[in-house]
This record gives C-alpha cells, sequence and structure tokens, in this order.
C-alpha cells in the first residue's frame, strides 16, 4: 500500500510536465447481478465513471438507472479487450490521460482505486497491474497456475517480472493506445498490451490489492476454456517468436532502455563493443554474466540453435541479449567444437584425436557429438569464466573512464535481485558435487581432475576462500608472498578437491580406483597383538578414509568417532557404493560424551579411531600446546583413555602420493602410562608428541594438511602471550 | 566397611577430590553433572577403580551406563557382579 505522505513533493515535481486526468472503466458482459453494486462501489471513490457495456443480453444496463456514469454500449459481444478499446478511445477523445479498470463481477474491491490513483501520480507512465493476494485461502488452484503460467510467459518475452500478469484490475496510461496496435480483443487482450508496452519502453509495475473470489455458484465468468486457451496459445507463439527476433522494437517512452543508435557490436572490437554496452544500462557485472551465458550456450553442442537459446535465456534473465550474442560468437566453429571435441576424446581415450578422416569424422560422427558434448561440460565454464573475468575486468576500466560522462546505471530492484541469485549463493553446494560426480560418471577421473582445476580457480579467487587458507598457510609459509600465498591457497584446495573425488571415485567406481601403500603395517600388527587395543589418532590431512579402509588387513572390529551433521552432503565412499558402514560410529554427543563406548571396544581389545588435532563439539577436555609456532588446543580424552585401559596410541597419517594412489604412515607410537595425576597438564607432553607428528606431516605435505579455520585462536585459557 | 563406605572412600582417593569427607557424599547423589561434579574423563578413571578395588569389570556398557547413576546403583552393581 502507498503512502499519500511520501508521494506529495513528487505529486508537485510531476505535475508540471503531466497533468494527470483520470477515469475509471468498469466492461461489463451479462453480469446484472454484480454490477450496480460494483459501480455504486467505483463512485464512492472517484466520480469519472464510464461502463462499456459489450453486447450484455441480460438488461444490465437498466439497472444503473440514475447513477452519473457514462454508458457506452456494443450492439453486440466483441470481446473485452475491444470493450477496454473503446473506453481508451473515449478517454483520447475527451482529453484524458489514464484509465484505471475493474471488473464488473465484483471480484475487485474499490478501495483499492485510491491506492491506483496514488501510483498514477508517482508513475504516470508506467502500466500498473493489481497484484492479488494469492496467500488467501478461496482463491482457486486453477487461478494459481495460470497466474504462474502466464507470468512465466510474459517474462520469457519481456524479461518483466511482473508478479500477477493475469489480474485486470489495472491502470492504463492512455499514450500507449494512441501509439501501439494490438491485435487482439478477448482476454488475450491482457497479455498482448503488456508485451507490447513492455517491448515500447513502459515499465510494467505491480501493486497489492486485495481480491474477493466469490463462491463458484455465484461466480460468472465468460472465459471460455478451449477457445480463449487457443486464442492465448496462439497469442503466445506469436509474441515469444517476435521477442526472439533482434529487430527493435518501437519504443514510446525514452529513457528506459537503450537501443537507440546501437553501433555493431563485434568481437574483433571487444573494447568499442564494451563502451557501446556499458552506455546501455548494463553494468559489469550485468555484462560479464551476459557473456559468461552466451560463452556456455555457445559452446554447447546445440547445433544450430546457439543465438535462439541464449536470446530465450537472456529474455528470461534480463541479461544483455547483444552482449550475450556476441560473446557467443568467439565460440564459433570450427576452434571451439574441434577443443570440446579433443578435450572430451582425451577424456574418454587418454590420448588427443590426432586422426582426421572419413573414418574419425564421417562414420564415427555420433562419438564425436558425444565427445563434443562431454568435452564442452568442462570447456564452457572454463571458457566462460574466462570471458566474463576479462569482459568484468575491462567493462570495470572503461566505466571508470567514462564514470562522469553519462547515464546513471539502472539499477532497478528487479536487476538487482536477478543479479543476486546468479552471484551470492547459486553456485550451491549441492549442485556442485552432483556435477562432480556426474563428471566421474561420465568421463572418470581425468574428467572429474579437469573440471576441479577451473572450479578451484574459482573459489581462490573468493578473498573469504583464501582468508580461510591462510589462518594455516601464513604458519607453514611465513615468508610467502602475496602471489605465492594465492598460489599456496590454490594447491591446498586442489589437494582438497582431489581427495573428495578420489572418495567418490572408489565408492562410485570401485576400490580399484586407488592404490594404498601402508608403511609400518608390521608395527601395527604388533600393537594389536599386546590385546589391550589400539588407539588410532587421525588428523585432518589426506584421505581418512583410505586410511581407515587401509585397515583391512587388520580383522579386529574398527571404531570411528565420529560426528555427523544433519543435511551432511559431504559423502563417504561406502554412501556411493550403497554398502552399510564398515565401521562402528561413536557419536560424540552420545551420553557422557561417548567416552563409557570408547572404554568399552577398548576393553574389547578393538581398534579406537579418533581425530587429534581438532576440539570435536562438546568437548571441553583440551589442553594448549604449541603447534607450528603458535598455542592450540588439542583434545587430550584419547591420550586419558590410554592411560586407563594401557592401550597404546598410533598416530597414523594418510597422504595422496599420485595420482590414483595413497600412502597410509605410521608416524608415530605414543605410550601413556597409567596412574597420571587427575590434571589435565600432565597429559600435555604426549599431545604435543601429537603435533609434533603433525607438524613433521606439514613439513613433508605441506598441502595435505586441510585445515580452514584459524585454530591458533580457538584456545581455551586465553593466557597466550600475544 | 561396607562396599558404599569403601566406594567413598576411593573415589576421594583415587579422584583427588579434595575438600570432601566421604560423609558428605550422599548415597543417591548423581555422580556427573550436578551432583558430584565428575567429568566423562572420570568415567573412565571410575571403571578403572571399580577393577582396582573390587575386582569388578564394568565391560559392557549396556549395563555399567546404569550403574554408573549414583553411590547405590554403583554398589549394587558391585555386589551382584561378586555374587556371580
Amino acid at each position: 500500500m502507498l503512502d499519500y505522505s511520501q508521494n506529495l513533493d513528487l505529486e508537485i515535481h510531476l505535475k508540471d510536465s503531466f497533468e494527470v486526468s483520470i477515469f475509471i472503466v468498469i466492461p461489463v458482459y451479462n453480469h446484472v447481478k454484480s454490477l450496480r453494486q460494483v459501480v455504486e462501489g467505483v463512485l464512492r471513490y472517484h466520480d469519472r465513471v464510464l461502463v462499456v457495456d459489450d453486447g450484455s443480453t441480460d438488461g444490465g444496463d437498466d439497472t444503473l438507472t440514475g447513477l452519473p456514469v457514462e454508458l457506452i454500449s456494443h450492439p453486440q459481444n466483441r470481446g473485452k479487450g475491444a470493450a477496454l478499446l473503446t473506453a481508451a478511445e473515449w478517454g483520447i477523445a475527451c482529453g484524458l490521460t489514464h484509465m484505471i479498470c475493474l471488473d464488473a463481477d465484483g471480484q475487485h474491491d474499490p478501495a483499492d482505486l485510491p491506492c491506483f490513483i496514488a501510483a498514477i501520480e508517482e508513475t504516470p507512465k508506467a502500466l500498473i497491474v493489481g497484484q492479488r493476494d494469492f496467500d488467501q485461502e478461496s482463491i482457486p488452484a486453477s487461478s494459481r497456475f495460470g497466474r504462474s503460467f502466464s507470468n512465466f510467459w510474459l517474462r520469457l518475452q519481456t524479461g518483466s517480472g511482473l508478479k500477477d500478469s493475469q489480474s485486470g484490475f489495472r491502470a492504463y496510461p492512455l499514450f500507449i493506445f494512441e501509439q501501439l496496435n494490438f491485435w487482439t480483443r478477448r482476454y488475450n487482450f491482457e497479455i498482448e498490451v503488456l508485451v507490447r508496452s513492455a517491448w515500447a519502453g513502459v515499465e510494467l509495475r505491480d501493486i497489492a490489492i486485495a481480491v474477493h473470489y466469490p463462491p463458484a455458484d455465484e461466480r460468472v465468468s465468460h472465459f471460455r476454456g478451449f477457445i480463449d486457451n487457443l486464442r492465448l496459445t496462439i497469442l503466445n507463439t506469436h509474441l515469444t517468436l517476435r521477442s526472439v527476433v533482434p529487430w527493435p522494437h518501437r519504443k514510446v517512452v525514452e529513457g528506459d532502455s537503450g537501443e537507440k543508435g546501437v553501433k555493431v557490436l563485434s568481437p574483433i572490437h571487444p573494447l568499442r563493443s564494451i563502451r557501446q554496452l556499458l552506455k546501455e544500462n548494463s553494468s559489469p557485472r550485468q555484462l560479464a554474466v551476459a557473456a559468461a551465458v552466451g560463452i556456455i550456450l555457445g559452446t554447447l553442442p546445440l547445433v544450430f540453435c546457439h543465438t535462439i537459446a541464449i536470446l530465450f535465456v537472456c529474455g528470461f534473465f534480463r541479461l544483455n541479449k547483444v552482449a550475450a550474442v556476441s560473446a557467443s560468437q568467439l565460440c564459433m566453429p570450427p576452434l571451439v567444437p574441434a577443443l570440446c571435441i579433443e578435450v572430451g576424446y582425451f577424456l574418454r581415450n587418454g590420448s588427443w584425436l590426432t586422426e582426421f578422416s572419413l573414418e574419425t569424422l564421417g562414420y564415427q560422427a555420433i562419438q564425436r557429438l558425444y565427445e563434443w558434448f562431454l568435452g564442452s561440460l568442462l570447456v564452457a565454464p572454463l571458457l566462460a569464466i574466462i570471458v566474463a573475468s576479462i569482459t568484468y575486468l575491462l567493462a570495470t576500466l572503461i566505466k571508470r573512464e567514462t564514470k562522469n560522462v553519462d547515464m546513471p546505471l539502472n539499477d532497478g530492484p528487479s536487476e538487482r535481485k536477478i543479479r543476486q541469485e546468479w552471484t551470492s549463493r547459486s553456485i550451491g553446494s549441492s549442485w556442485q558435487h552432483q556435477s562432480f560426480y556426474l563428471m566421474i560418471r561420465l568421463g572418470g577421473r581425468r574428467a572429474a581432475y579437469a573440471l576441479l582445476y577451473g572450479v578451484v580457480l574459482y573459489y581462490v579467487l573468493l578473498p573469504s576462500v583464501r582468508r580461510k587458507c591462510h589462518y594455516y598457510l601464513s604458519r607453514r609459509f611465513p615468508e610467502a608472498s602475496g602471489w605465492e600465498s594465492f598460489w599456496n591457497s590454490y594447491r591446498m584446495i586442489l589437494e582438497f578437491g582431489k581427495v573428495l573425488i578420489d572418495r567418490a571415485l572408489v565408492g562410485i567406481l570401485g576400490p580399484e580406483q586407488v592404490k594404498e601403500k601402508q608403511e609400518g603395517r608390521q608395527e601395527l600388527l604388533d600393537l594389536l597383538a599386546e590385546k589391550k587395543g589400539l588407539i588410532l589418532i587421525n588428523a585432518h590431512v589426506g584421505c581418512w578414509q583410505v586410511a581407515m579402509s587401509a585397515l583391512s588387513f587388520v580383522d579386529t572390529p574398527v571404531n570411528l568417532l565420529m560426528q555427523r551433521e544433519d543435511g551432511d552432503i559431504d559423502r563417504h565412499y561406502f554412501e556411493h557404493a550403497g554398502i552399510d558402514c564398515p565401521y562402528r560410529i561413536i557419536d560424540p554427543r552420545g551420553y557422557l560424551g561417548g567416552i563409557l563406548e570408547m572404554v568399552e571396544v577398548l576393553k574389547r581389545g578393538e581398534v579406537l579411531s579418533v581425530m587429534g588435532d581438532r576440539m570435536l563439539g562438546e568437548d571441553r577436555n583440551g589442553v594448549d600446546i604449541p603447534f607450528l609456532g603458535g598455542m592450540v588446543t588439542m583434545p587430550f580424552s584419547a591420550y586419558k583413555l590410554a592411560s586407563a585401559t594401557g592401550a597404546p596410541i598410533a598416530v597414523l597419517f594418510s597422504y595422496k602420493s599420485g595420482v590414483g594412489s595413497y600412502a597410509l604412515k605410521l608416524y608415530k607410537t605414543i605410550r601413556v602410562p597409567a596412574g597420571l595425576s587427575r590434571d589435565h597438564n600432565v597429559f600435555k607432553p604426549y599431545v604435543r608428541e601429537f603435533a609434533e607428528s603433525l607438524e613433521l606431516f606439514c613439513a613433508e605435505h605441506p598441502f595435505q594438511f586441510f585445515n580452514f579455520f584459524d585454530m591458533w585462536q580457538n584456545q581455551l585459557s586465553d593466557q597466550t602471550d600475544k | 566397611m561396607s562396599v558404599k563406605e569403601k566406594l567413598k572412600q576411593v573415589l576421594i582417593e583415587d579422584l583427588n577430590l579434595e575438600d570432601v569427607d566421604p560423609e558428605e557424599i550422599e548415597d543417591d547423589t548423581p555422580l556427573f553433572g550436578d551432583g558430584l561434579g565428575l567429568d566423562s574423563l572420570d568415567a573412565v578413571e571410575l571403571v578403572v577403580i571399580v577393577q582396582k578395588h573390587f575386582g569388578v569389570e564394568i565391560k559392557d556398557m549396556e549395563e555399567g551406563r546404569p550403574a554408573l547413576q549414583s553411590i547405590n546403583t554403583l554398589a549394587a552393581f558391585i555386589e551382584d557382579k561378586r555374587q556371580e
């Protein structure tokens, strides 16, 4: 709802140039029951009312006797659109500027008229549509669906984000009827008028209105299912096809669009093109997104349909079509398709396609097409990121250069919203994981890795991600320069991504995907032979899942202290493979932190595996010890358990040692004597032994300690010297 | 000395519960949390203490968990096990 007081100054300002005079039109066709009531209601709010009787046969006009309204009658029924055009003609002849239309069946509440009038005064050049509140329960489901469907088409054809394109309660500025031609006269008119107005540069705006749906038996609707739907379909087909034809639409409102004086855009003159596009109210970011869309769609093997697809997608998201189509020209054959095919071929066969013959290009065309598709899945996002970055950089530079010259950027709320959709979290993790799983299934490890290189680059470009890497890397490489630390972050995330991929590989394609090498196998068996149980302390390094699966040579049961979060999308290899978890999981959130279960398994002589490098959940049993030049808090419960049960501790880390191989190494055996005092500090030397092993690991495999938080700040007792 | 009394005594000694007299520990005080204030690591110690002083092993936590509620439950558990 609009507030009058806010609009006062606007009103005064606008009145100089645009004198607003409004009338209300009520088109009526056989609504004898409700007509008089509706007209009376309208008269309470506005005194200039026109009723257009579209050939009613129920004598409804007679009910208006005595009311101060104008009446025009069509001799026979011609359709709602025709009635509105008649009304507009009348209004123009009378020298009026706007008409507000509401239905005669009583579903529109005249009490909303003041809002419309205020909205007209605020934006006299806009077409204003009353948006029905569909949260109400009385709205029929078919109406809800119809609205979404119709909104979709409108958006596809014009990019307008109008929320209720089907509503008949509207305010029209009459100049659009003077300047535009309409083809339709029935219900489909209400769609056509929106689309053509939008094309002509008229702003479509919605305001909230109340809606009253009478009970079904009281409703009188003249919408005839089949024939009116057919008419809508024909209209939509026409409008949609027209919307993708790059022939410009005639503008009746200036300023909102920039298609005037478009110079030829060409990828051969990128700077000139970008400068031109920037003048047309697109921000660098919008241009970059448009270019990325153009590249992605241009790279996919949509034979002969690239441009159409780009125009549709850009129309829908209101992206700059010209920028997108221009960018897609970079993907012209033969270069990019050939590149895609080569990449796809390499992913499938591990070698490049070098033989170009009738055999390989002709008879195996289907294979090449598949490789084109496969390759484009990789090439498209990579190329898109590159082109979008370059576009963004150039556009930002040029914008700075021409900043003071002209034109404010069009930063309307709808655009801003779409941009957020594109930039903030649209690359959801779930979506991303799925795409990697898909690459694994389609092209195996190489395909997934190749996709990874690009994705990691994208991530490293985000300052928040680099900050997360920096906590650890700045301690490991205190001397690193800006570029080195960027490169180190890249390597760290890359290694992390590879581990995730390998883990999924093992599950999806089978355990033979990863080879394991063990160092210290005999020592482990010796420790187990003591029959006092065995505590394995891991850290967030390498791939502990691989480490665990490497333990299969041990025939003792393995128990993991592990906390699974709800909605954890990170899947473990056995989940990919669809088999039961081979370990027993002890939940640290259980009774007394699961410690009694841990005692139990050790007493049975089993293996207990815990993470030693960070505090888990509610665990408060930590001690502060030095690690990589700072103090960190590490948990000591495991050492206490060792002391109480006599179980030896094995510090066991895994690391990725080659493309498809992992190594599992016993770094240290720690023995904690029994009968230590209750003071937590007695465990410090043993925890420090573990930390030393981890330091050694970090020295050997700097990019495989996957620590993305500031463990040097989370101390229990904040008594460190800073 | 009854099992309960001995329990209180060894708890205080082995867990270094300073400033606590055996008489101050009520038989039905919860061992963990608000009662005696023991934590999860003391639970580990308790399992060890019970074995060391009473020769009773708490192996299965299905039965261990209800036993480790208070002096009463723990004493009853120890006496049960000894009779077996």
